[in-house]
């Protein structure tokens, strides 16, 4: 019993566990019967559109908002009940939090004390993230981007098992956003940390996460590794031809659908280039254009974040039966 | 606690703050002192000459106004955090929010207490030389002095704390300064000459900080100065209280 205990305990460790999280604002639903959970050892993409309830979700996970029904365990505990919180979870929000007229190296020995670690702590996070020529200086000074990895030092300070930052591109360079990519993967691949990042645009991070938890409208949408999205993309076929009809009618049989139809051409799903080809050759149709297109997995990301969100639209504002 | 503690210390340190409202607890404990010594004997000032033990309680006593200036600080320990969001950090390190407001309340005690010798100890660095120019003697002995020192000190301290719990209840900056600086100068004084109100008008913050010091004022009822520091003490502690539990405990900003 005891040992199953501290087992469960283990396995907790790192771990983020949303369950059934619901969070309203007035009218509006910000989060919806949310569940997911982020995982040691990767890096988790938290991706849906402005307004899709990241924020909200995130502020819930760490205790700072609270949430109406459900809730959320960080390492198998309710936040406010981790008793050394600074070396269980470090967290990058999206709007800066400093003091202007105080210093970076005082902020990071102002939190370095909150945390329980020594002042040299400090000056090792402040040179992490490059900031130590800086850090004499007041943060109302600094760049948006010096902001971030200012932010990304405090939540650093504790050496935490799990790392959260909320839309952490924001107002970094393509130099940054290329540091901060390799800093993340170095700590959740080589240090065996849980990192959540969140985004609303996936492109941004498609190069840095394992797995994604996409939401959209307050709701989970999409919960699974990046191969899993990549797989989703689902492949069209583009035809040209001068019969664009009698070609129609040939592939019909094949189950074949025509998603887009032009005077000179046909975008098809449901069967491969060599299938339509095949299929017009022994139907004598003449061919200027046989190829594939694969859709972007930003295609993907939008298809499945608008779906919900049209259809939640639509559901809302359909008029009143007559 | 001790963790919070030193944070709450090095954040009172690392900015301009302190010492600012300190400079302003001075300056307005000095123009008390300065304006009943300057006035005495004019015609139109009440107050008997400046040998009289009651006159010399009453100059040393007006040192008390540098209090309002500690309680703005201690709104200010509490609202910064809100108005500048440093409030996610703290939190985020401390999610037991009663326990952060507690480090707050022991922080802005030793401040005030700091502050409440500040004002005593120029009220004595202006009044005592000046006096003995103007050839008055002062016994420490038998005028009441000392105590009257004493008083100013624990309401300037005590009015550190009672800020505290207006920021805790207010957390908008601006909001809560404008509100007790309006409700101190201007609703409870006038509160308290309503004649039903008159009574209990001395139980409330203001006037537990005039007591304190136990200089009477001609018309007014007061507690005694004791009972002015447990009551201002109350307030504050109420507030605090009343904060934590109703405005605290909604989401972070």
């Amino acid at each position: 019993m005891t040992q199953q205990a501290v087992a469960s305990v283990s396995a907790d460790e790192g771990r983020i566990v949303v369950s059934h999280l619901r969070k309203t604002f007035g009218e509006v639903r910000a989060v919806d019967d949310l569940s997911f959970h982020v995982e040691p050892g990767e890096v988790t993409g938290f991706l849906g559109p402005n307004g899709a309830g990241k924020t909200t979700t995130l502020r819930c996970v760490l205790g700072l908002a609270r949430p109406d029904s459900g809730g959320a365990t960080v390492s198998g505990k309710p936040y406010v009940q981790l008793r050394d919180p600074g070396r269980a979870i470090g967290a990058v929000l999206e709007s800066t939090s400093f003091h202007p007229a105080r210093s970076a190296r005082n902020h990071l020995r102002v939190f370095a004390a909150a945390a329980g670690v020594p002042d040299s702590r400090a000056d090792e996070v402040l040179a992490l993230v490059g900031l130590t020529p800086a850090g004499k200086y007041g943060v109302g000074g600094f760049s948006l981007g010096m902001r971030q990895r200012l932010a990304l030092a405090t939540a650093m300070l504790g050496d935490p098992r799990i790392l959260i930052l909320d839309e952490p591109a924001n107002g970094l360079d393509p130099e940054g956003i290329v540091w901060l990519r390799s800093l993340l993967r170095h700590l959740a691949k080589i240090e065996g940390r849980t990192v959540l990042i969140s985004s609303h645009l996936l492109s941004e991070v498609e190069q840095t996460v394992d797995r994604v938890v996409i939401i959209a409208r307050g709701r989970l949408v999409h919960e699974g590794s990046l191969e899993d999205i990549r797989g989703r993309r689902a492949a069209s076929v583009v035809v040209s031809t001068p019969t664009p009809g009698r070609l129609m009618e040939t592939l019909r049989p094949l189950g074949v659908q025509v998603t887009n139809q032009s005077d000179h051409g046909l975008t098809l799903t449901g069967a491969p280039t060599s299938a339509v080809g095949h299929a017009a050759w022994e139907a004598n149709i003449e061919l200027h254009e046989l190829r594939e297109e694969v859709h972007s997995l930003e295609d993907v990301f939008l298809e499945l974040t608008e779906d919900r969100g049209v259809a939640a639209a639509q559901a809302q504002s359909a008029p009143p039966a007559p | 606690m001790k963790r919070l503690l030193r944070e709450e210390t090095r954040k009172l340190l690392t900015t301009r703050l302190w010492w600012g409202m300190l400079l302003g607890a001075l300056a307005l404990a000095s123009i008390g002192v300065i304006a009943q010594i300057a006035t005495n004997g004019l015609r139109g000032n009440p107050l008997p000459p400046l040998t009289s033990a009651a006159t010399q309680r009453s100059v040393f006593a007006s040192a008390v106004s540098g209090d309002t200036f500690a309680l703005i600080v201690g709104i200010i320990i509490v609202t910064a955090e809100f108005r500048h969001f440093t409030s996610r950090p703290t939190f985020l390190l401390e999610p037991r929010r009663g326990r952060v407001v507690a480090a707050k309340l022991l922080v802005a005690t030793a401040l005030g207490l700091a502050y409440g010798a500040a004002c005593a100890v120029i009220s004595v660095a202006i009044a005592v030389p000046w006096l003995s120019l103007k050839g008055v003697h002062v016994d420490w002995s038998s005028n009441g002095v000392l105590f009257v020192l004493l008083g100013t000190l624990l309401a300037v301290a005590i009015f550190a704390i009672v800020g505290v719990g207006v920021g805790v209840i207010i957390q908008s900056q601006v909001v809560a300064v404008s509100v007790a600086l309006a409700y101190l100068l201007i609703v409870e004084p006038l509160l308290r000459v309503i004649p039903g109100v008159k009574e209990v008008g001395r139980f409330l913050p203001g006037a537990a900080a005039e007591a304190l010091t136990g200089v009477q004022r001609q018309g007014i009822v007061q507690v005694q100065p004791w009972q002015g520091a447990l009551l201002l003490l109350g307030w504050g502690l109420l507030f605090a209280l009343a904060g934590r539990a109703i405005t605290l405990s909604r989401d972070i900003p």
